[in-house]
């Protein structure tokens, strides 16, 4: 998925320094300062957090900081809002199930296939990207 | 006030819908049939739902779905919305790190991820 450059509204978009962060142990750039979110969507992340209750994914929702549908772990902290939280180098970022980082078990196997293989990718969140990336093209 | 009794007696039973299932309340997960079905067994005020189901006190404090939930029971009660209270708002209207509480005190200590608000 690609950065609007240029908005018809906000004009030119500025470009950050690019900066390596973790998301599920696994390494991804994205531009200091920009949200975590914008980073994640960048990079074909879709699936922020699991609900406690049914375990369905959540992504982002309001993008303004008011929902807390994009909550993750960040350094260890849970119910980070990433819509509104600047991205810093080195950062880790987590999947947030239920109220930790710790997987359901209908999870865990993705999780853990995701963290090892680096070639392989998180299977629902790709999807999702390839999905939002055809629709473009077509 | 209205007599629940009688306001119960009025509206009658709960009749389900096709999208009972649609999702209201995002953080705390509840749905139009749940909050729907609670009118029914007597809850008729917004603060008594948020106790009854946990709608609007997850995360967001309710400011993605109290307007959703207020209209919902309004309906069912028969009511203008106007004349339903909205629930109180109390602070922090935003997640806060425990440790921004704690700066009040003079206690200094560099936030981790998280921002302050």
């Amino acid at each position: 998925m690609d950065r609007i450059q240029n908005h018809p509204i906000l004009g030119e978009s500025p470009v950050g320094k690019s900066v390596t962060f973790t998301y599920d142990g696994r390494e991804l750039t994205g531009y200091e300062g920009e949200p975590i979110a914008m980073a994640l969507k960048v990079n074909g992340i879709m699936i922020h957090r699991y609900t406690a209750k049914r375990h369905e994914p959540r992504g982002i929702f309001c993008d303004i900081g008011r929902c807390t549908d994009c909550v993750m772990v960040v350094d260890g902290q849970p119910n980070v809002r990433t819509c509104i939280t600047p991205l810093r180098a080195g950062m880790k970022v987590e999947t947030q199930y239920g109220a930790g980082a710790e997987p359901f078990p209908e999870n865990a196997e993705d999780a853990m296939r995701f963290a090892k293989d680096e070639r392989g990718s998180h299977p629902i969140s790709e999807d999702a990207g390839k999905d939002a990336r055809e629709e473009k093209h077509s | 006030m209205f007599d629940i009794q009688e306001k119960l007696k009025e509206i009658g039973p709960y009749v389900p819908e096709s999208d009972d299932d649609l999702l209201v309340c995002r953080c705390e997960e509840v749905t139009k049939g749940e909050i729907r079905r609670a009118v029914h067994e007597g809850i008729t005020t917004i603060e008594e739902m948020r106790r009854f189901l946990r709608c609007g006190m997850g995360l967001c404090q309710g400011q993605t779905c109290g307007m959703l939930t207020r209209r919902l029971v309004a309906r069912e009660l028969r009511v203008p919305q106007s004349e339903m209270d909205v629930a109180t708002s109390r602070a922090p209207m935003r997640p806060v790190a425990m440790e921004t509480g704690g700066r009040d005190l003079g206690v200094e200590k560099p936030a981790a991820g998280g921002d302050a608000e």
